[in-house]
């Protein structure tokens, strides 16, 4: 039900932002566009069997008008769903990660309001991990990939606000030791599907 | 196309994003690397007619050690035992290897070698130990040791493991508990047990992790709770004289004097076998429960306790005790340790061995001040035998031997390679 009410809360606040900017733009030709550096903020929430957060910022160059790359890093905070561990809600994993990608985007339109597609593909460094009863400790960098869509509307050749959404799939691998079998390891490896939505400003 | 882009994409997204709602879904698969143990079975009458001489061999999982004089006999774990010439320290020279099944224990008196062979007794002639030769055997010596490696019907027994490495694929929500090692006979407790002390290559010679032991031509050995006794007046012949209930959880055995010194898991029992085939309790010296093998000399015992999850405690430390009056030992001072194991002592100088952090030669002049004199990093060492300015010691990779005529400067003689196998 949680889960629920924040997907709910998330989904209106992407209605409510696009409302407001489709009624104060007009579809303006951005012929003045040109090659640049830009730096992207984004920041937004995750949703899955737990609802995560995510912040991440890109540091790209922008070529053609349309295209960019881009390379980034973030921070991601996760709760593990309740499948995966069947005890007390308070001993489920809690898990943040360093990702470090690479970014890609294509603009639709050469226009000030316009639709992109973008896609990340990288490795992240885990932060923290913490369970009460087992010891995790990375033993390789887990991946990162992402993939979606979104809208962007231009106030300047930098400047935009731009809102998203995609999917992430991501992973956690490491050796696990329980607190009273120090000898005793396992290898784990997480997986997580993420549906992601978020808000950001170019710069 | 531009207009269907602004009215029309941030629903898309919403719809899109719900739609993915399905692949949100979160997994872990967990890998469990573990050694599968298979038990090897072999009838009793083969497993008797299997005791006797081969050429020498590797030695792959030593066990208990005895001098007698220029040689050294070392248990391989469960095998038999292998003949060393040390007539040249510097050099030992590998001669034989006698097979006998079930081997863990051993001891010398004259020219006789006693062995436990599973639940049997064997007694050897090493007159010539190039040539040793089976004397004696003295069946169903061990009542309870190895009663459950028998098949239902008595008529055969568990001789080996064929080791088999596996990865279990498991759910994360298992926790790995019970150790890496898996067995795939419901009748492997006895193997565990060996396997758990086949990290530590207890040196004999009474030495501080024996479990037999030879006084007043009396052979002393632990079974269980008790302690057997047999006359060995006869060398090649023994005779059962009397056993004594003791405790649960007796580990060692060292003699001294007329005294038998008892290490247990929950503290130290003096014995005195004043009547040889009849010990009877003096003195009790109680401690934390530990791992605690013992030595005495010039009426100081000198005993380690060390944690872990075979000696079910969590203390590091040597302790000296004061035996001069058996029935009232009393401590005389504690020492911090890292991981204690075997320790011996020779005229003052003591040698501990430390585990995984190494090898202690320590000053042991002043009772209530042991020195360290010099610590020997770099070698997972579990027991030492101390003889004629000779240390012999037993560590992970090796059967070591340093002089230790200058205790500040021990210098390495040789090196008995171990071949690490399954």
């Amino acid at each position: 039900m949680k889960h629920l009410v924040k997907l709910a809360a998330g989904l209106c606040l992407t209605l409510v932002l696009s409302i407001n900017v489709n009624n104060s733009n007009a579809q303006t030709n951005s012929g003045k566009r040109k090659n640049v550096l830009y730096n992207i903020t984004e920041t937004g929430m995750l949703y899955g069997n737990e609802t995560g957060i995510s912040i991440k910022t890109v540091l790209g160059y922008r070529f053609q008008h349309k295209y960019s790359v881009g390379i980034g890093i973030g921070y991601q905070h996760y709760y593990l769903g309740s499948m995966l561990i069947d005890v007390e809600e308070k001993q489920f994993p809690d898990i943040s990660v360093i990702p470090i990608f690479a970014d890609v985007r294509y603009d639709l339109l050469d226009k000030k309001i316009t639709p992109f597609i973008y896609g990340n593909a990288g490795f992240s460094h885990l932060v923290k991990m913490e369970t009460t009863y087992e010891k995790f400790k990375q033993d390789k960098p887990g991946v990162v990939f992402e993939g979606g869509i979104g809208q962007k509307f231009s106030a300047s050749v930098r400047r935009s606000f731009i809102i998203s959404a995609g999917y992430q799939y991501s992973d956690v691998k490491g050796i696990v030791k329980t607190r009273f079998e120090a000898e005793q390891a396992a290898f784990d490896k997480y997986t997580f599907g993420r549906i992601t939505f978020r808000v950001g400003l170019t710069l | 196309m531009n207009a269907f882009y602004k009215s029309f994409l941030i629903p898309v997204i919403v719809v899109m994003g719900t739609a993915f709602q399905g692949c949100v879904k979160d997994t872990c698969k967990r890998e469990l690397p573990a050694t599968i143990y298979t038990a090897v079975r072999k009838s009793l009458t083969d497993v008797r007619a299997d005791v006797r001489m081969v050429a020498a061999t590797e030695v792959h999982h030593p066990g208990k050690i005895y001098i007698k004089g220029s040689y050294i006999f070392l248990n391989e774990l469960n095998k038999g035992i292998h003949v060393f010439d040390n007539r040249n320290p510097a050099a030992p020279k590998q001669i034989s290897f006698i097979n006998i099944p079930g081997n863990v224990d051993l001891a010398v008196s004259g020219n006789a070698l006693y062995a436990d062979s599973f639940m049997d007794l064997v007694v050897f002639d090493i007159t010539d130990p190039v040539n040793v030769k089976l004397n004696k055997r003295v069946e169903n010596v061990y009542d309870v040791r190895y009663n459950y490696q028998f098949t239902q019907v008595r008529d055969s027994l568990i001789v080996d493991y064929l080791a088999r490495d596996t990865v279990y694929q498991l759910d994360c929500s298992s926790i790995p508990t019970g150790g890496p090692v898996m067995y795939s006979d419901a009748n492997s407790v006895t193997l565990q047990n060996a396997s758990a002390k086949s990290n530590y290559s207890a040196v004999a010679k009474g030495g501080s992790m024996s479990r037999f032991t030879v006084m007043n031509s009396t052979l002393y050995l632990i079974d269980n709770a008790e302690i057997k006794a047999y006359n060995i007046q006869q060398p090649d012949n023994p005779q059962f004289a009397n056993t004594t209930k003791v405790a649960f959880g007796i580990e060692t055995l060292f003699p001294y004097k007329n005294y038998l010194f008892v290490g247990a898991n929950a503290g130290m029992y003096i014995m005195d076998a004043s009547n040889p085939t009849a010990p009877v309790l003096k003195g009790t010296f109680s401690h934390v429960r530990s791992c605690d093998p013992v030595v005495v000399e010039d009426d100081k015992a000198y005993v380690t306790l060390r944690s872990g999850s075979a000696c079910q405690g969590f203390t590091n430390q040597l302790e000296v005790v004061d035996v001069k009056n058996v029935e009232a030992p009393f401590l005389i001072k504690t020492y911090p340790m890292k991981n204690p194991w075997g320790l011996g002592i020779d005229n003052g100088k003591l040698f501990i061995c430390e585990g995984k952090f190494g090898l202690k030669f320590l000053d042991a002049s002043n009772t209530t001040d042991i020195k360290t004199v010099k610590l020997l990093e770099g070698i997972e060492t579990y027991d030492v035998i101390p003889y004629n300015d000779v240390l012999l010691v037993s560590a992970k990779d090796g059967l070591y031997q340093y002089s230790y005529t200058d205790l500040q400067k021990p210098k390495l003689l040789s090196k008995i390679p171990v071949t690490d196998v399954k």
